[in-house]
């Protein structure tokens, strides 16, 4: 049995991308945005098999023993493949019952688990790219598909760009070529005169067992990030002495990679342009971009902490964290659940100065220039609100790593020290922490929100009984407003 | 002019002071007054009057006349200037001996080390020590300045916001000592502590003291509310006296004080008191604003906060210079002028921040405008299609702008009052003119909202979302993301949706902010430069090369005016994008002849379409957009404007 579910975005007639510069058609006119640099030719059957690789999804399936629902998560840009896929595997293994999710409540990167346990799925199989982001209790198996890449081409174009380097390099790749890196890493080792200098990245998926095996050399030091795992040579070096060499397109994968580990130089083979790069300055003005955006956030008043996944572990402890420390701060916090951001959703809360978007490393990076407010991640908002946290030019995008026992862990002070100093945005003096509360001449402070709410102007209708004379009722115009039915198309 | 003699000055009088403070000696006529009053015979309020204008002495005669036509000779080059030059002169340019006799002649004894000086720094230590600059100021300050008791009787309905007759008003305008404390702090000064500052200021009412506890309130501070206002105790008083302070116990009012621990609730000025329902001192007013603005950047990301730190301590330290984070996390610094950043650069990069730095160069700030009413009614719709609204752009009378940014026009003024002044001064329509819905950006800038719409139920409603949208949308126009100036919006019609909910902030403002970018699309936009007015004293030979670097960077001579036969004084016009190396262009082009000053004076329309990438505006329009890292061109109106 094959059954779709689908899950309809949050919020009437705002789904889509309904930008603030943009006609807002999308919305109406319910388009599903397709990335185009991943949309392939379609596939033979033959291929499909291949592609994403059929016969291992049906041995990992049949390896769990006691399962009988299978949800099966594509994204937007794969679903047309979803139906021929269900129906392989369905006819492997007629005991079990699949079912399609579509049009994922957050990112389609993440596993939508929340939505296979509508249906009671025992296990689940995501499709196409993903963040890596650890889930909850769940047996996950990924299925990134197989995407095309020349191996001798790339090794020739990565080999000579990197000869001549001083430093080691990391090999790091998109999810989509992982079944080829093996025979990568292999030859770039052959081709490369030092081949103690190259390290290989795994992949936090349940088949590489290497991603947890790779502490168990003791003399090296084991790095995470963003549900990739390497071991550096030296138990004394730092991510800073390495560079990185990274396979795949450009897209939020690599800016994520870039941003947190921005002391290292990046070399990238594009497949499907086979061209080589050398990544440069961008990522720093990324990172100008940010420190702008934790000064917004030392400004704001009113924070509204936006949970945009309910897949990733732990997402309810850093949730409790920021509340936390949003009040120690001396701010005031709201908890809103929008499903996919968009800038029509956040403008609604007028009166929250700055947003935070608890998500997977890859969505939490939003640009949010065309917002009504920014949109910050909670590392972001941690530096902002903490006042033992100094700005050292590290950063995460993996919210995971601020909890207790994370490479980024630190303590919320007991007693915040209120400090005044200089907003470099406003120009104005601001507070961090609880004030003491200061005697106000005439009346009681009132709070932010409140006093937010007195300063509209429109507090409700305006009856004027009396005021206006008595009319006669018109028929008026039908319709709405994208075009009254009176009005020529 | 004689209406005010108490406002005139003049050197008869001891008003006006002779000097050079960058050696250090000041002279008035009165200190000379006192010198030759026994001498002449003569008491010295008399022989004040006669060192001055046509007053002419003959030695041989000993006869005074009021021309020379005696053989006399002017009294104050007599007297005075002679006795000056001659020392300036014998302390320069004579034999050491000739120097000494003189400098005990004045009666100056020379000490130590300095006997064996000479020249220029010879010269120094005697004009110092015969004519100490501090002697004439101090003489003339409690001479001629009213005391405060007598002043703050006067001054406080303009130095004060708050009620006239409210307890700390009455305090101050009797400079009451018992009173509750009412300070002004006008100033920052650095202490030895790096990063920290002495708040110097006049005390009004009161007396300070060391260990005061003492509410600190900034210029957004309201009464009733919590912003910008802080309680802190102060940790030490202190007196400044140039580079050295000694701490004091206490202050009583119509003094000027430094005091220790409250720096860090301030940022350039503000007002600290003791009386709870106290409002603020007015703020000072600079009769120039920063322009000209570069960007830094730290060479190490990590020194980032070390950076930020510098900002801060430069802002504080600097009463004009403006530091701020822009969106693109670029760090700006704008200043009044080329020389001023100079300035304020080295201080941060060798003082407050102490790293190494990279600067951008000098940034010249635009202002987008409108030349024309928008050619069309422009309606934008609402994300979900259910909301419209119709809006014009137009042009402001020509000196509006100005009469806003002056504040003659503003805000928060009776709204009857503000009407009647824009019909009678600027030709408004009397129902336009009541139905100001807002300023911008700001909510005080030269960009005005006006609700023209007839007969629409319920637009209050949306006013807030509209008026959001509209600071927006001045605060960063189309062309570039510059502020607008000058610029009327006109909202002529407005649809929505029946349900609250459809017609929310997210729905109306990104919606009025489209509407706004097409507005001023259509109303031929504009860009605004910055123009200084450049003023220099210069030999009439060199006038031509002036004029030519003037005519070479788009600027031009305005008014000039011959002083003598050789000196003339020349003013013009300069855009501020041109003046970047002009001073040192005007130096090469007259030898040296001529030093020009620079003000900023007006924003000045560039004639041509800014989006016609070949024009002036266009490459102008560019390069900002550009270094804004926006997409290349200016997004075309279809972005902006819905078909119906």
């Amino acid at each position: 049995m094959i059954s779709f579910y689908r899950i309809n975005s949050f919020g009437a007639g705002m789904s889509g991308d309904a930008s603030f510069y943009g006609d807002g058609a999308a919305s109406m006119q319910t388009k599903v945005a397709i990335n185009p640099q991943t949309v392939r030719p379609s596939l033979a059957d033959v291929n499909i098999d291949e592609f994403y690789e059929i016969s291992k999804s049906v041995e990992w399936l049949s390896s769990h023993t006691s399962i009988t629902k299978v949800a099966l998560q594509f994204p937007d840009d794969l679903l047309r493949d979803s139906v021929s896929i269900a129906t392989k595997l369905q006819s492997c293994l007629p005991h079990l019952t699949f079912f399609v999710l579509a049009d994922t409540s957050y990112g389609s990167c993440c596993v939508d688990f929340v939505a296979a346990q509508h249906y009671n799925a025992d296990v689940l199989i995501h499709y196409g790219s993903s963040c890596l982001s650890p889930t909850s209790n769940i047996p996950v198996w990924w299925v990134f598909g197989r995407a095309p890449l020349d191996v001798a081409d790339c090794c020739q174009h990565l080999t000579d760009m990197t000869t001549g380097r001083e430093k080691p390099l990391v090999l790091m790749f998109d999810v989509q070529y992982e079944y080829i890196i093996d025979e990568i890493f292999v030859k770039m080792r052959e081709c490369c005169s030092d081949i103690s200098k190259l390290v290989r990245s795994h992949l936090r998926t349940s088949a590489s067992s290497e991603f947890e095996n790779s502490t168990s050399e003791d003399n090296t030091s084991r790095l995470e990030v963003n549900g990739r795992s390497w071991c550096l040579l030296d138990a004394a070096h730092i991510m800073k002495d390495y560079d990185v060499v990274y396979i795949g397109t450009e897209g939020r994968t690599l800016t994520n990679l870039m941003m947190v580990m921005n002391t290292s130089q990046f070399h990238t083979y594009n497949p499907q342009t086979q061209a080589c790069r050398l990544e440069d300055i961008r990522i720093n003005k990324s990172l100008m971009k940010r420190f702008y955006l934790i000064e917004k956030a030392r400004d704001a008043n009113i924070v509204g902490i936006v949970v945009g996944t309910l897949a990733v572990r732990d997402y309810l402890v850093v949730h409790e964290r920021l509340k936390k420390l949003i009040k120690k701060a001396g701010k005031k916090s709201y908890s809103i659940i929008v499903g996919k951001l968009n800038t029509a959703k956040l403008a609604n809360f007028m009166e929250v100065d700055i947003f935070v978007l608890v998500s997977c490393p890859e969505n939490s990076l939003v640009d949010s220039a065309e917002f009504y407010r920014p949109v910050v991640t909670p590392f972001e908002m941690e530096l902002a609100c903490n006042t033992d946290r100094e700005w050292t030019g590290d950063y995460t995008t993996d919210f995971r790593s601020l909890l207790p026992g994370g490479d980024n862990f630190l303590p919320i002070p007991d007693t915040m020290q209120s400090q005044a100093d200089v907003s470099l945005i406003t120009g104005a003096m601001r507070h961090v922490g609880i004030r003491e509360d200061v005697a106000v001449g005439g009346q009681v402070a009132v709070r932010e929100t409140r006093e937010y709410l007195s300063a509209r102007t429109w507090t409700g209708l305006e009856q004027d009984l009396g005021k206006t004379p008595v009319q006669e009722v018109k028929q008026g115009q039908s319709g709405i407003a994208m075009g009254y039915e009176n009005e020529p198309c | 002019m004689f209406l005010f003699p108490a406002l005139q000055v003049s050197p008869a009088t001891g008003t006006v002071g002779f000097g050079s403070g960058l050696h250090g000696w000041a002279f008035t006529l009165k200190q000379f007054a006192e010198m030759y009053s026994s001498k002449l015979g003569i008491d010295q309020e008399t022989l004040m009057k006669k060192l001055w204008g046509d007053s002419f002495y003959n030695v041989e005669t000993k006869k005074w006349d009021n021309t020379d036509a005696g053989g006399g000779k002017r009294a104050f080059c007599q007297f005075i200037l002679d006795p000056v030059l001659k020392v300036l002169s014998t302390t320069m340019e004579g034999t050491k001996e000739d120097a000494h006799q003189l400098i005990e002649k004045m009666g100056v004894k020379l000490t130590g080390d300095d006997k064996d000086l000479i020249g220029k720094p010879l010269m120094k230590v005697a004009m110092r020590k015969w004519l100490p600059a501090g002697d004439a100021m101090l003489q003339m300050i409690t001479m001629y300045l009213p005391s405060p008791v007598t002043s703050q009787k006067y001054r406080i309905e303009f130095l004060y916001e708050g009620p006239n007759d409210d307890e700390i008003a009455v305090s101050m305008k009797s400079c009451n000592p018992k009173g509750p404390v009412m300070m002004y702090v006008s100033k920052m000064v650095p202490t030895s502590d790096k990063g920290r500052f002495y708040a110097f200021g006049r005390v009004f009412s009161g007396t300070i003291a060391t260990g005061q506890k003492c509410r600190i309130m900034g210029p957004n501070y309201v009464p009733g509310k919590k912003e910008d206002l802080y309680e802190e105790s102060v940790q030490r008083t202190v007196s400044l006296m140039g580079h050295y302070f000694e701490p004091i116990e206490d202050v009583p009012c119509g003094n000027i004080v430094g005091l220790v621990g409250v720096d860090q609730y301030l940022v350039k000025t503000g007002t600290i008191t003791t009386f709870k329902d106290a409002h603020i001192m007015k703020m000072m007013k600079f009769s120039v604003s920063p322009i000209v603005s570069v960007a830094v950047e730290c060479k190490n990301p990590s020194d980032l906060p070390k950076l930020v730190e510098g900002l801060k301590i430069l802002a504080k330290s600097d009463p004009m210079v403006q530091c701020c984070i822009e969106e693109s996390g670029e760090h700006i610094i704008a200043g009044a002028g080329e020389l001023h950043l100079e300035i304020c650069l080295k201080d941060l990069e060798e003082d407050h921040a102490s790293i190494p730095l990279k600067k951008s160069d000098p940034v010249v700030s635009y202002r987008e405008t409108v030349a024309e009413n928008s050619d069309r009614t422009c309606s934008s719709k609402s994300p979900n299609k259910h909301n419209r609204l119709f809006m014009t752009a137009s042009p402001m009378p020509e000196t509006l702008p100005d009469v806003i940014e002056m504040g003659e026009i503003y805000p928060k003024q009776d709204a009857e009052e503000r009407a009647s002044l824009l019909v009678e001064e600027f030709g408004f329509d009397i129902n336009d003119a009541r139905k100001i819905w807002c300023f911008g950006p700001d909510g005080a800038g030269a960009n005005m909202l006006v609700d023209v719409a007839r007969d629409v139920e319920c637009l209050s409603e949306i006013k807030d979302s509209v008026v959001a949208g509209f600071q927006w949308a001045t605060k960063k126009g189309v062309l570039c993301e510059e502020n607008m100036r000058g610029v009327r919006f006109n909202i002529h019609d407005v649809t929505f949706h029946a349900d609250a909910i459809h017609r929310g902030g997210s729905q109306i403002i990104p919606t009025t902010r489209r509407c706004l970018y097409a507005c001023q699309l259509t109303a031929h936009p504009r860009l605004m430069e910055p123009v200084y007015l450049v003023e220099m004293q210069c030999p009439t030979t060199a006038f031509e090369g002036i004029r030519d670097v003037l005519n070479w960077r788009r600027g031009k001579i305005e008014e000039k005016e011959q002083l003598t036969s050789i000196l003339q004084v020349a003013s013009g016009f300069l855009p501020v994008n041109e003046s970047f190396g002009f001073t040192f262009a005007v130096r090469a082009a007259t030898g040296g002849r001529a030093f020009p000053q620079c003000v900023f004076d007006h924003w000045q329309i560039l004639d041509n379409d800014p989006l016609v990438p070949a024009t002036a505006s266009g490459v102008v329009v560019g390069q900002i957009r550009k270094r804004k890292g926006l997409q290349e061109e200016v997004p075309a109106i279809n972005n902006f404007l819905d078909k119906l």
